[in-house]
């Protein structure tokens, strides 16, 4: 069962006029693959997941098709969509303090999945929200799915989310800056648990972030965005070794994460020059122009088609050769 | 080399409620016995988890709380030792910049008013002085004179926590304590403002201390770490040698946690 989302674009209501928050997305995750999106904040990444999860905010209008199991869920109705969510289409969040409700006991929220989609009864449910506790490392589960979210850490917080996603095991899992606000030690940990149950379910996941260090390590494929366009994908070794577009370059360059790999310590960051445009009044060309030291004047009013530079790895750039010539991880 | 500020067998503890009517109530050692030297013109690092008691040394640092023992010198001042008057023109001299841009800043406040701030509450000055120093602040952080009349909604993340910045430079400390300055940023703009950060410290001569659990960013603005482990600096150092020659099991498992860019 593959997701395909094709030509996907999301636009958001504000006071100065329409938003473009996603333009013309398209990518595809089979079964037990894996994808990252990284991007910036604005770039569209979140807006995609909550696309696909039908869970846009109000008022906002989506174009495209997001196509799964044979069905267009954009064009599902509010109750077949419901009946996906949460059973066949998982999502974590971020910030698992406000993803869990706080009046509710974690065994509660775990077994509330199970009940919505009629998948076990009330003792069962519990039963199973013991083992998922169990699986995903929180000790002294028969205690702890009786507890409420403030008697939990963060980490651990992430974990109970990470139960509920996987309670109805779903086919797809998307998870939304996952580690961001955990500690580094805890970050891989929960890292490594979301692979390692996607593998072992044969789940596929999408891996949101805007840190690239934090998704290389934990997917087979990339997509970078920027300011709601998909422009950079591949398979993720071949990618960082020939990274292509300007953007993609400085996003890497400029991670202070290199500071920390470098052999000398850095005396200035590399950074990119400019700002992100603005999405109300961002015109037909690619969104980078503004900023690429290799922009051409048809850039400015035209979106550059893709271009393959291998099979597992394409790039929406016209001056992709030139600054292919350039890169030196 | 001077000792710009140091601390002495510093502690918090903060009560928490009674369990039993019979037992003393248990307290949180969030700092447990600090000793650490930040000498003046070497930025310091304070790397270690949540919980680790980080926030709060930088609390003690600036006398923003009062500890529960032990002392803190700024120069030749022990801070719980001084008068209320003669505390208030230490802190000239100290400075902090918070996480969370969005938090930190006043919405109801043009941005030049809250860089103006920190000089009416510590210094005699005129308006016109104020506001000059202002506009000075905001262009040695990268933003223009025009902004002093914007509001802080009006600027994206980044350009918030330059704001943040200015107001913290506006009296000419010597010392910025900044707790997680570059965290809540997008990586791109977090490069930006640790470059900032980089050039005050030569244009201004700022010490900085640098509150962070991410040893890359300790690593590129930082001289001297010390490691955090409940409430307790396990290891101290030059950064080079810790980050290479970690003594502590402690200090190697942060290391080992940090994410890496693949290299090819």
């Amino acid at each position: 069962m593959t997701l395909a989302v094709e030509n996907l674009s999301v636009t958001l209501a504000t006071a100065r006029g329409p938003l473009a928050a996603v333009r013309g997305l398209s990518f595809t995750l089979g079964r037990g693959e894996s994808l990252g999106i990284v991007g910036e904040s604005g770039c569209g990444k979140t807006m995609t997941a909550l696309a696909i999860m039908g869970l846009l905010p109000e008022g906002a209008e989506v174009g495209g098709r997001i196509v799964w199991d044979g069905q267009d869920l954009l064009s599902l109705a509010d109750d077949a969509m419901g009946r996906l969510r949460g059973r066949r289409l998982a999502m974590v969040f971020q910030e698992p303090m406000t993803a869990l409700n706080p009046v509710q006991t974690i065994g509660d929220q775990i077994a509330e999945a199970l009940l919505v989609h009629d998948l076990a009864d009330r003792v069962g449910a519990m039963r199973e929200a013991v083992a998922l506790l169990e699986r995903v490392g929180i000790a002294d589960p028969e205690r702890r799915v009786r507890g409420y979210p403030h008697q939990l850490s963060g980490g651990q917080r992430q974990r109970a989310m990470i139960a509920m996603a996987l309670a109805c095991k779903p086919d797809v899992l998307i998870a939304d800056e996952p580690t961001s606000a955990l500690d580094v030690t805890v970050q891989q940990q929960i890292l490594g648990l979301i692979r390692s149950l996607a593998a072992e379910r044969g789940m596929a996941m999408l891996l949101i972030s805007h840190d690239l260090a934090v998704v290389a390590g934990n997917v087979a494929r990339l997509l970078v965005m920027y300011a709601g366009r998909g422009v950079e994908w591949g398979e993720t070794a071949q990618m960082f070794g020939a990274l292509a577009h300007p953007y993609a370059q400085g996003l890497f360059r400029s991670a202070p994460a290199r500071a920390l790999t470098a052999t000398t310590r850095p005396r200035r960051l590399p950074t990119i020059a400019g700002q992100v445009p603005d999405l109300v009044t961002l015109g037909e060309g690619c969104p980078f122009a503004e900023r690429c030291d290799l922009v051409e004047e048809p850039c400015r009013s035209r979106m550059p088609e893709w271009q393959a530079l291998a099979p597992e790895h394409r790039v929406a750039c016209r001056r992709a050769e030139e600054s292919l010539r350039r890169w030196k991880p | 080399m001077t000792a710009l500020i140091a601390t002495q067998a510093l502690a918090k503890h903060y009560g928490l409620p009674r369990d039993s009517l019979w037992r003393p109530a248990p307290a949180v050692r969030a700092v447990d016995g600090v000793d650490l030297v930040v000498e003046e013109g070497r930025n310091f690092g304070v790397v270690g988890e949540s919980g680790s008691g980080k926030s709060t040394l930088a609390r003690l640092l600036l006398a923003l709380e009062r500890p529960t023992s032990g002392t803190v010198r700024l120069l030749d001042d022990d801070l719980f030792a001084l008068s209320e008057p003669a505390l208030r023109a230490a802190r000239r001299q100290m400075q902090i910049v918070f996480q969370d841009p969005f938090g930190s800043l006043d919405p109801r406040l043009t941005v030049g008013r809250s860089i103006a701030e920190p000089i009416a509450a510590l210094e005699r000055s005129s308006a016109a002085e104020r506001e000059e120093r202002a506009v000075a602040a905001l262009t040695a952080v990268g933003l223009k004179a025009e902004d002093r009349d914007k509001y802080p909604h009006e600027f994206s993340g980044g350009q918030r926590q330059r704001v943040a910045i200015a107001r913290a430079i506006v009296t000419r400390p010597k010392l910025i304590v900044a707790d997680e300055p570059v965290s809540a940023l997008d990586v791109s703009v977090q490069a930006q403002i640790l470059n900032l950060m980089q050039d005050l410290r030569e244009s201004h001569g700022v010490t900085f201390v640098l509150i962070s659990h991410d040893l890359s960013v300790v690593r590129f603005l930082c001289d001297d770490v010390a490691v955090m482990q409940r409430g307790r600096i396990v290891e101290v150092g030059e950064v080079e040698r810790v980050l290479h020659e970690p003594r502590e099991a402690y200090t190697r498992a942060l290391i080992a946690a940090v994410p890496k860019l693949p290299r090819f």
